[in-house]
């Protein structure tokens, strides 16, 4: 399999490090939008499990890949509406909401997958979203620009706008910014269904640009890892979006490790990136970011006190 | 004019404003005082929106109105600075106003800096909140409200927790706001407050107005009759020193980090003598927090030694050091003092459960436990039913729970941080009398405090902190709010 | 009491949810029930193993979550404790079974037991040590443990005679324990953790750290050793419920060890109140779910995964009716005073 040519091995590591780390970043952008306005969304593997599940489907359904990412980040909208109601409105433990999200989510797919996707080798619509398609994108998909710009967008209104300061401030002290005419549960709601809805287009990502099929173990743990990087990276989307990419690149390399046969068990090759997230968890914590303006939101898994 | 015709708001059984009349107008400052739970936060909330009366009526400027939020308020310019300040620690100054207010950035700034300008404030505007020391933050507060064109300002306490200097700011700039044709509500518990700056004074208790006049007409004793009744606050002036030579608690050259944005300790040594008060004066933040956890044990120092009764404590835990004597009433009661979702006897015996008194070979003796806790409910006579749960305490009754645990087994030395704050008078009172019973056994109490006179009325020796250094000293007998205030202002 | 009436709600909702489900997909629900119920009846060996594996990893999760160490890597737990337990029964124990065959049960039951407890000590203490969030390190954990499984059984441990199937050679005969010996087991362990946090010292200070860190620093508890405590135990069951598979139902390693049992256990213990007793009442309705989930699968070709689902399903549920609950409690008061 080393018949790449005119490519050389890191390269192509970078490459594909790239492309998996385009739905990582948008996922975990939408953690980071939500946990900064103190909403922790542990429903995030599953939400991604649904949204691949049904931005494959719909595709295959309706022959039209950028179809199926709508539907995708409208699935993922309606999850996390479900979340924003028991952890924002009801004031349920966000832990165990988020497990249960999660258990369900994962659950619906793999129970709903195998019933709707009949597999086909490399149907038509996969090519809308592949990167050959495209010869100005430098080789990359075009979702990989479209997580660049919302990464962007996200740093952008997060940092400097006044909706960037109602969000921090519903994440650090909620009674305060409600006393200062913030609608402090409004904007934590929406927090959560832009990151329900990021997560679920990053399903369909994973699903349409990166796998381009569709498995009934597809996040694959990576919504946990997203939610462990983004503590690790002081909920800064800039920051959270290079860890993405360094976990992605681990990722990328095993799985290159893999396919050269290196001489380890594919089942050792793959713990790498659950290991690599371990150790740079408990490394963050050990040797965490100097304090700056961008630090834990307070309130982070603290609902709204009446 | 903003009226208030016969509010009355309940809460369960409590009438916490009963047929309320009051009316101001621009130009007046007006006083309301009376004790914790007279009604007075309650109708300041009323006025500002945060609730909802459930009978009465609001006239504002002629036309009735009835609030659904704080914003709604604000909108007809009647705005609010509570004790605790409704700003966000991790925004600037700045954003904290332009949350509350929005539109335009640079119009904001304009704004903001034409009314700095105007009354004198020397509020920073682009540092975060948890930086700036209390008066600055309180400015903002009124600065938010002023760019917010509020005409009406209710200041809820204002100066309880600001040493004399800034407190006589914080009147100056009342009468400058009232000279403004703003009308200014000041809510507060200090007669000199009423005496020296307001037009006008009511006097609150038990929900209903038991008083109505303007200043001239009355007096302190007037007031202090109407307001409290018969209580009296005790002070450690007519106690004879009680000191010991010997030294209980010597800190020597302690040094650690703060937290976010507060002082650490940067060579701190103090002794403690037996049989004494030792007072901490200064404005929260400037290392006092520290302090305590060092010396209790919750934080380790990075250099430096702690010895108490000659032992030295400096990596001791808190539970070693408790068993040697060592008591802690801390600042933050709802986060370190008590859990809350526990029954107030899990909490009475949360320094004895392991005795095996109270349990034989590590078995929880549930009815031993509860005689233990009732007999601990007696000392400070109080008699919660010993499963409610602790969250549905109120603040002077968890500080009571606090201190009968606490003094339970008469510690050599009590580390009191701000054990008075947010109390009612009549919680003070007690809160009080136990600090000065436990000297008069014989213990010490380190006694941080914010509050001058409360320090000075109690300590036998005060030391002075600021930036997390120890600036000075105030020897018994020559100690007064002046020399006290010099020493602070000094540093 | 509260804790029951939530959990019956949460039950049935989950339960008229999934026969909604059930009939748009065109299955007549009570008939499905039925197939369920019978299959349950017709395995009811396998749905009683089960229940005792899922009561073990439930009374497990109660004692961490009892403490607020939310340890929702029980599923790896439980599989290192299968490791361990394999590896004493193929390859640490002598091929006589030299001196009796259950000290060497016992030995693997034991090392099962130790190899989750340890596999749960590590997040405990980083916790403990550098406050590291529990739920992100068990869980990863959790990918780390089923991944080394799936070595061991493909790779290195792989039936040489076994026609290339997954799986590890099986255990030879007499190491296995019956079902009442588990039962036994699985009884003491509730019994223990139920006295243990309702009776003594550690469990109160459980109670205590579970409210706040700062409070349990501040009355002196020592919080590295009560999350340990918490945690080894925790870890500790969830490995002995692998070492109970090895050693009990599947008799080898296999794929089927690690099928989920660690994540609808968390379900139980929610619905349980965090009781390790309350556990033993919820855990067989759970069991039966999950056996009678097959049935689904051959008559209906609905997917077993409709089990997770369900699972998940109910736990929003719960937190909803436990809300109902909390607000007509709150009703129900203000009428009194």
């Amino acid at each position: 399999m080393m018949d790449w040519p005119a490519m050389n091995m890191a390269t192509a590591i970078w490459m594909a490090a790239v492309a998996y780390a385009s739905p990582m970043m948008l996922a975990a952008l939408g953690e980071v939008i939500s946990e900064r306005a103190g909403v922790m969304n542990l429903g995030l593997e599953g939400m991604i499990a649904v949204g691949a599940l049904v931005g494959y489907g719909v595709s295959a359904d309706h022959g039209s890949a950028w179809l199926g990412l709508a539907a995708g980040g409208g699935v993922g909208l309606l999850l996390g509406a479900v979340h924003a109601a028991l952890a924002v409105w009801i004031g349920a433990d966000q832990i165990v909401a988020g497990l249960g999200m999660s258990l369900a989510a994962t659950g619906a797919a793999a129970f709903l997958g195998p019933m709707w996707i009949t597999w086909r080798s490399q149907p038509a619509f996969i090519s809308e979203l592949s990167a050959s398609r495209y010869k100005a994108l430098l080789g990359f998909p075009p979702t990989t620009y479209l997580a660049l710009a919302l990464g962007l967008i996200a740093v952008s209104v997060l940092s400097g706008r006044r909706l960037g300061i109602a969000i921090r401030a519903s994440g650090d002290s909620p009674e305060a910014a409600e006393a200062l005419g913030v609608r402090v549960r409004a904007v934590r709601s929406s927090c959560v269904l832009v990151g329900g809805m990021l997560a679920g287009l990053s399903g369909a990502i994973l699903s349409l640009a990166y796998a381009q099929t569709w498995t009934s173990t597809m996040p694959n743990g990576m919504g946990w890892i997203i939610i462990a990087l983004v503590p690790l990276s002081g909920w800064r989307p800039g920051r959270v979006m290079l860890f993405c990419l360094l976990l992605a690149a681990v990722n990328a390399l095993q799985i290159r490790f893999q396919i050269i046969g290196v001489k380890l068990s594919a089942s050792i090759l793959d713990m790498m990136p659950y290991v690599a997230t371990l150790i740079a968890v408990i490394a963050g914590r050990i040797w965490p970011w100097r304090k700056g303006r961008w630090n834990e939101p307070s309130a982070l898994g603290r609902p709204l006190e009446q | 004019m903003l009226e208030a015709c016969a509010i009355t708001k309940c809460f369960g059984a409590t009438r916490a404003n009963d047929a309320v009349d009051l009316e101001i107008s621009p130009g007046e400052i007006l006083a309301i005082v009376g004790e914790n739970g007279a009604g007075k936060s309650t109708l300041v909330k009323i006025l500002c929106g945060l609730l909802k009366p459930d009978s009465g009526t609001l006239v504002v400027d002629g036309r009735p109105e009835a609030f659904h939020s704080v914003s709604q308020a604000v909108s007809v310019g009647i705005a609010a600075v509570h004790q605790h300040f409704a700003l966000v620690p991790s925004l600037t100054g700045l954003e904290n106003i332009w949350l509350a207010v929005g539109g335009n950035r640079r119009d904001l700034v304009q704004r903001a800096q034409k009314i700095i300008n105007r009354l004198g404030l020397q509020v920073p505007l682009d540092q975060p909140i948890h930086q700036l020391p209390v008066p600055f933050q309180q400015q903002l507060e009124i600065l938010r409200a002023l760019v917010q064109n509020c005409k009406y300002l209710l200041l809820d306490e204002p100066t309880a927790a600001l040493g004399s200097q800034d407190a006589d700011a914080v009147r100056r700039l009342a009468g400058s706001l009232a000279l403004s044709d703003h009308a200014v509500v000041l809510i507060t518990h200090k007669l000199s407050d009423v005496l020296e700056c307001a037009h006008r004074v009511v006097v609150m208790r038990q929900g209903r107005i038991v008083g109505n006049w303007p200043i001239h007409e009355t007096n302190a004793a007037a007031i202090s009759d109407a307001m409290i009744g018969e209580i009296s606050i005790p002070s450690n002036h007519n106690c004879l020193p009680n000191c010991g030579r010997d030294v209980v608690l010597d800190v020597q050259n302690v040094s650690c980090s703060g937290s976010a944005g507060t002082a650490g300790l940067t060579d701190v040594s103090l002794q403690v003598h037996s049989g004494e008060i030792l007072g901490v004066a200064g404005v929260s933040g400037n290392g006092q927090e520290p302090l305590a956890e060092v010396v209790t044990g919750l934080k380790s120092p990075e250099s430096g030694k702690i010895l108490f009764l000659d032992h030295d404590v400096t990596y001791h835990s808190p539970a070693r050091r408790h068993r040697l004597g060592l008591a802690h009433v801390p600042a933050d009661r709802r986060r370190y003092g008590a859990a809350g979702a526990l029954p107030v006897y899990g909490n009475l015996c949360l320094r004895r459960y392991r005795e095996s008194a109270l349990s034989p070979k590590g078995w929880i003796r549930s009815r031993i436990w509860k005689q233990f806790a009732t007999d601990l409910m007696k000392t400070v006579s109080a008699d919660w039913p010993l499963d409610f749960q602790t969250r549905h305490l109120s603040g002077g009754n968890l500080q009571k729970l606090i201190l009968a645990r606490e003094l339970d087994a008469s510690p050599r030395l009590l580390v009191a941080v701000y054990p008075t704050r947010g109390l009612d008078v009549r919680a003070v009172s007690q809160t009080r009398r136990i600090l000065l019973q436990s000297r008069r056994a014989g213990g010490s109490v380190l006694l941080i405090s914010e509050d001058l006179r409360e320090l000075l009325d109690l300590s036998d020796r005060i030391i002075a902190m600021s930036g997390g250094r120890i600036i000075g000293s105030v020897e018994p007998g020559q100690a007064s709010a002046a020399r006290l205030g010099q020493l602070l202002g000094g540093g | 009491m509260k804790h029951l009436v939530a959990a019956v709600f949460a039950l049935l909702a989950a339960l008229l949810l999934g026969f909604v489900v059930l009939w748009i997909l065109h299955v007549p629900p009570l008939d499905a029930c039925k197939g369920m119920l019978a299959l349950c009846w017709a395995r009811k060996m396998d749905t009683a193993a089960k229940a005792l594996v899922l009561c073990l990893l439930g009374t497990g999760i109660s004692v961490a979550f009892r403490a607020g160490f939310w340890n929702v890597g029980a599923e790896g737990q439980l599989c290192v404790g299968a490791i361990a337990a394999a590896g004493i029964g193929l390859y640490v124990a002598p091929a006589s079974l030299w001196p009796a065959p259950w000290l060497w049960t016992a030995l693997a039951l034991v090392a099962g037991t130790l190899a989750g407890a340890f596999w749960c000590l590590g997040p405990a203490l980083v916790r403990a040590k550098w406050q590291v969030s529990e739920v992100v390190t068990t869980l990863m954990l959790v990918y780390v443990a089923k991944r080394l499984l799936e070595y061991l059984y493909l790779g290195p441990w792989r039936d040489p005679q076994g026609y290339g199937f997954p799986g590890s050679a099986p255990l030879s005969a007499s190491l296995h324990v019956s079902l009442v010996w588990i039962a036994i087991l699985t009884g003491v362990g509730a019994i223990i953790c139920a006295l243990l946090v309702k009776k003594t010292v550690i469990g109160f200070e459980m109670s205590v750290l579970s409210e706040s860190r700062d409070v349990a620093r501040y009355g002196g508890i020592h919080v590295g050793r009560c999350l340990a405590i918490v945690g080894m135990i925790s870890g500790g069951l969830a490995g002995l419920a692998g070492a109970v598979q090895v050693t009990g139902t599947a008799g080898r390693l296999i794929s089927g060890i690690s099928v989920g049992d660690g994540f609808t256990a968390i379900i139980i213990a929610c619905l349980a109140g965090r009781h390790p007793l309350g556990v033993l009442i919820v855990a067989p309705f759970w069991a039966m779910l999950k056996v009678g989930a097959e049935d689904l699968e051959v008559s209906y070709q609905i997917p077993q995964a409709f089990s997770t689902a369900l699972e998940g399903i109910c736990l929003l549920c719960w937190l909803t009716s436990v809300w109902i609950g909390r607000r007509w409690f709150r009703r129900f008061r203000g009428n009194l005073t």
